[in-house]
């Protein structure tokens, strides 16, 4: 199971998305396509889970779910 | 004077030896003939040109922690291998267990032989696998080549240890590899050195991964050391490299430290604007890419505030800062500390928090 992790650096921007959480650990997970632990995770995604969102109540689409693959596993 | 043996570049000098019983040899070359190579009665060499061999020289050995002396994860205590993981143990080596979890341990070696590692089986264990991955960086020259796997071994249950070479798919990315070859080393309980050839085929310059692997190790013990993967059909002696290169040979993949220090009197940092109080984390060397981050003991952390009182937080990763950083070559990440609305221009103290029990950050970019 993972979780989005956002954060919000300067009180002016928005949050942005740094990393997804491996919750069994709580490693965070940088979305770097060579990055092993990020291949497993697009990998996860692959097989029709979604992660949790960043925030309470938030929502993770299937879209979201398919970008993140593409870029995290560009040869499929 | 010494035996010459020539090989002149005229019909009367073309090939010549002149003898004698200085017990010393000399073998020399082009017109002249011209001394190229001494061996004195003691056996000791010396070259008057230069000398090309394909793996002679520093950093023959693709292996990284060889000698299983960098222990950055467990400091040489014992470490439970637990079935269906695939944890690392000593530096830039992962395992496996399959039937039952056994124990895997950095342990002294004997002789000049500072250091092994070594499996204990445990009973309905079926397997144990040990492996180290080779970054495509440091392999892609092997891509057509012949290259020698030596390494010492000991079981003093089994008579059989197997390898398996295989390379990538995609470069550096092992969800999907090629098998180049597997074999196997009969073995005994004595730490032996044995070694293999494997031709790499041309298209593995992806990456190379060496696997070790034993059946059911239900008792006893099963030692790995002293492994070397080379260039070249022949296996020549280990290549010992400083501990500080090795060491950051390893870093490159693993590294740990310790966020705060335990006490009022901290680590801190200079902090103006804003809310939030933000803590760099610069790696000792590059990574290979952008790394996973696990931070121990979030919670143990304190933070003050000038003015302020001391205050629970909770650090979390902040951002990656991937690119060249103000130091060339060096990337680094930030950890999120805590969010403090009193105001800006405070400075932040940053401690332990209320146990012993350091926080740390295991950043690793492995294979």
């Amino acid at each position: 199971m993972y979780k989005i992790h956002a954060i919000k650096m300067f009180d002016a921007l928005p949050a942005t998305e740094v990393a997804v959480i491996r919750l069994v650990d709580g490693a965070f997970i940088p979305f770097d396509p060579a990055n092993t632990d990020a291949q497993q995770f697009a990998k996860w995604l692959q097989e029709g889970n979604l992660p949790e969102p960043a925030e309470e109540g938030g929502t993770v689409t299937q879209e979201w779910a398919t970008e993140t693959i593409a870029k995290l596993l560009p040869n499929g | 004077m010494s035996t010459v043996i020539s090989a002149g570049t005229t019909t009367n000098t073309a090939y010549n030896v002149n003898a004698d019983t200085s017990g010393s040899l000399v073998l020399a070359t082009g017109s002249g003939p011209t001394t190229a190579v001494t061996i004195d009665s003691s056996q000791n060499t010396t070259l008057a040109g230069s000398l090309n061999a394909p793996n002679t020289f520093g950093f023959k050995n693709r292996i990284i922690n060889g000698a299983m002396m960098i222990d950055q994860r467990n400091s040489g205590a014992a470490q439970t291998i637990t079935t269906g993981t695939f944890p690392y143990t000593v530096d830039r080596w992962f395992a496996s267990a399959a039937g039952a979890n056994v124990t895997g341990q950095r342990v002294a070696g004997s002789g000049n032989n500072q250091n092994n590692y070594q499996f204990t089986g445990a009973a309905s264990n079926t397997a144990i696998s040990f492996t180290q991955r080779i970054e495509s960086n440091n392999c892609y020259d092997l891509a057509g080549q012949t290259v020698t796997l030596s390494l010492n071994l000991a079981n003093s249950l089994l008579t059989s240890v197997s390898y398996s070479i295989a390379y990538p798919t995609t470069t550096d990315n092992y969800a999907g590899a090629t098998i180049i070859t597997t074999g196997t080393f009969t073995v005994n309980s004595t730490l032996t050195n044995y070694s293999v050839q494997i031709a790499i085929p041309a298209a593995a310059t992806t990456g190379l991964q060496i696997s070790l692997s034993v059946g059911s190790q239900t008792t006893g013990t099963w030692t790995i050391g002293k492994v070397q993967l080379e260039k070249g059909s022949t296996a020549t002696s280990f290549d010992y490299r400083p501990y500080g290169t090795e060491l950051q040979l390893c870093q490159r993949y693993f590294y740990t430290c310790c966020l705060f220090n335990y006490g009022t009197n901290g680590y801190y940092q200079g902090y103006y604007g804003g809310s939030n109080a933000l803590w760099n984390i610069r790696y000792p060397v590059q990574m290979r890419t952008t790394p996973t981050a696990t931070i121990s003991q979030p919670t143990q952390v304190q933070y003050y505030s000038q003015g302020g009182v001391w205050t629970n937080t909770t650090i979390q990763l902040a951002s990656y800062n991937t690119g060249p950083n103000y130091n060339a070559g060096m990337t680094d990440l930030t950890v999120y500390v805590a969010s403090d609305s009193s105001g800006g221009g405070k400075l932040i103290y940053l401690t332990g928090g209320a146990t012993t029990t350091l926080p740390t950050i295991a950043i690793s970019s492995e294979l």
